[in-house]
């Protein structure tokens, strides 16, 4: 297959984005034009160097040694900083309200709650998979309040958490809900390990992974097990709607129904696949599908989900045969053979549990 | 001179909460204040800027994505941007249609 990538782009367009998959930029780099072919091989460059670092580390990994980047730090500690945009989209001019170690509350809610959140989401990490940080190296947790004026949302910048406080009329503040801030670290996690592209299916797993560990976030700062534990994300968020949320794994599609919001539209199986330009192909919307297989898994083995569930999905994220831009099916074959790698071999509750899982959502695995 | 009539449409989706909102504003129905400021607003616009930032990778996660199509006249203009894209003199546009916002 040919691609003719310089139709219809304008001069002045950038030719190579990092969103393309590694085959169009192997295209790219064998038949486009001189300026198309160096920033498509820079790219690739790029990621295959940290594909082989993944590599190596599945294989140290394989043979019971510690990853090489684990090596590199301690661990145990976050070094946490909260940074006030004092209603600015700009955190270069945001001032440090709190440091790592500054014990007594600034009285800031919003602070307050970035600071302690992002301490329960490091310490799920550590505790839960000896995971030091998001790099595991011990990258230092930034997280930014106050974003904006009456900013309706939160976000991972690529190297930041991100929280606005709500306009007060349909969200309220961003950091009042702990799954909300495991979420947006997680996605520096799986920037680290898998880098899910954000766009369609792979976007959608993207999204999965840190509702996912956002919740498990919660559930262990709780001591909840999988039938005690709401699966809501994003509980109390919207306003004045207590009891609504914004995404359920246990349920999804029906975590909110509001009179300015709408309904919640999350699909639970694969008949139900939401096809959309909007949201980097819906994936908000389709991560319904993989959240709904991580619940059931969970809900089969019982328990608590962060112990074989999360530990699963955790293995998976990590596993180099978890490409870029994994389907959901190709997500799905890799939690089976992480399973057997954690010692649950096909037969086992376990194994069957999450086999069964993704079935039951329209991914059945041969 | 008469004013081409204008029509905006902003769908802003993604986001945390996945929430896609839709605004329109037709300066047909706008008070004649606002239709003039509508107009000005649009006339600052830069196609070839925004048609290259249009071409930049959304970065990090949870970010809005904006599309705006602008029907003036005879002509149909459209553009997609991810939130890290936009330019700072496009975000009161932004801000003023999503006053006019209505639920999905």
């Amino acid at each position: 297959m040919r691609i003719n990538v310089t139709t219809d782009v304008p001069a002045k367009r950038c030719p190579v984005s990092c969103i393309l998959p590694p085959d169009i930029l192997e295209q790219i780099a064998r038949h486009g034009d001189e300026q198309q072919r160096a920033a498509a091989l820079r790219t690739l460059a790029r990621d295959h160097s940290l594909r082989s670092i993944r590599a190596q580390n599945a294989i140290l990994r394989a043979q019971g040694g510690k990853p090489l980047a684990a090596h590199l730090a301690e661990g145990g500690t976050p070094v946490r900083t909260i940074f006030d945009c004092a209603t600015t989209e700009d955190p270069a001019r945001a001032r440090i309200v709190r440091n790592e170690g500054d014990e007594n509350p600034t009285g800031d809610v919003a602070v307050d709650e970035a600071y302690d959140g992002l301490g329960a989401t490091y310490a799920f990490y550590w505790e839960t998979f000896q995971r030091n940080s998001i790099d595991d190296e011990g990258l230092p947790l930034k997280g930014y309040v106050h974003y904006g004026e009456g900013y309706d949302n939160a976000f991972w910048d690529g190297q930041e958490m991100v929280f606005g406080d709500g306009d007060g009329t349909l969200f309220n503040r961003f950091t009042i809900s702990l799954d909300v801030i495991g979420h947006e670290l997680t996605h520096g996690v799986t920037e680290d390990e898998a880098q899910l592209v954000y766009f369609r299916q792979s976007g959608a797993l993207n999204e999965s992974v840190s509702d996912v560990f956002g919740s498990l976030v919660k559930q262990y700062a709780l001591g909840q097990t999988a039938d005690t534990a709401d699966w809501l994300i994003g509980a109390g968020l919207i306003a004045n709607a207590p009891d609504q949320a914004l995404r359920s794994m246990k349920a999804p599609g029906t975590a909110y129904d509001h009179p300015l919001l709408g309904k919640d539209q999350q699909p639970a199986h694969m008949d139900d696949y939401v096809q959309t330009v909007t949201d980097n192909g819906g994936v908000h919307l389709n991560s319904g599908i993989p959240n709904h297989a991580f619940y059931l898994a969970a809900a089969k083995i019982g328990g608590k989900a962060w112990e074989k569930a999360g530990r699963i999905w955790y293995e998976t994220l990590r596993d180099p045969r978890l490409t870029p831009t994994a389907s959901f099916r190709t997500f799905a074959r890799v939690t089976l053979r992480a399973a057997q790698r954690l010692g649950y071999d096909a037969g086992s509750l376990e194994y069957e549990a999450v086999k069964e899982a993704w079935a039951e959502v329209g991914l059945a695995i041969a | 001179m008469a004013e081409d009539p204008v029509r905006v449409d902003l769908v802003r989706s993604g986001g945390f909460a996945g929430i896609t909102v839709h605004a329109r504003v037709d300066s047909a129905t706008l008070p004649v204040g606002e239709a003039g400021e509508l107009a000005a607003f649009l006339d600052r616009l830069d196609p070839a800027d925004l048609a290259e930032r249009a071409t930049r990778p959304t970065r990090g996660a949870d970010r809005f994505q904006y599309d705006l199509t602008i029907q003036r006249g005879e002509s149909r203009y459209h553009v997609s941007l991810p939130e890290n894209a936009v330019p700072p003199d496009l975000r009161p546009l932004l801000t003023w249609l999503l006053r006019h916002a209505t639920p999905p």
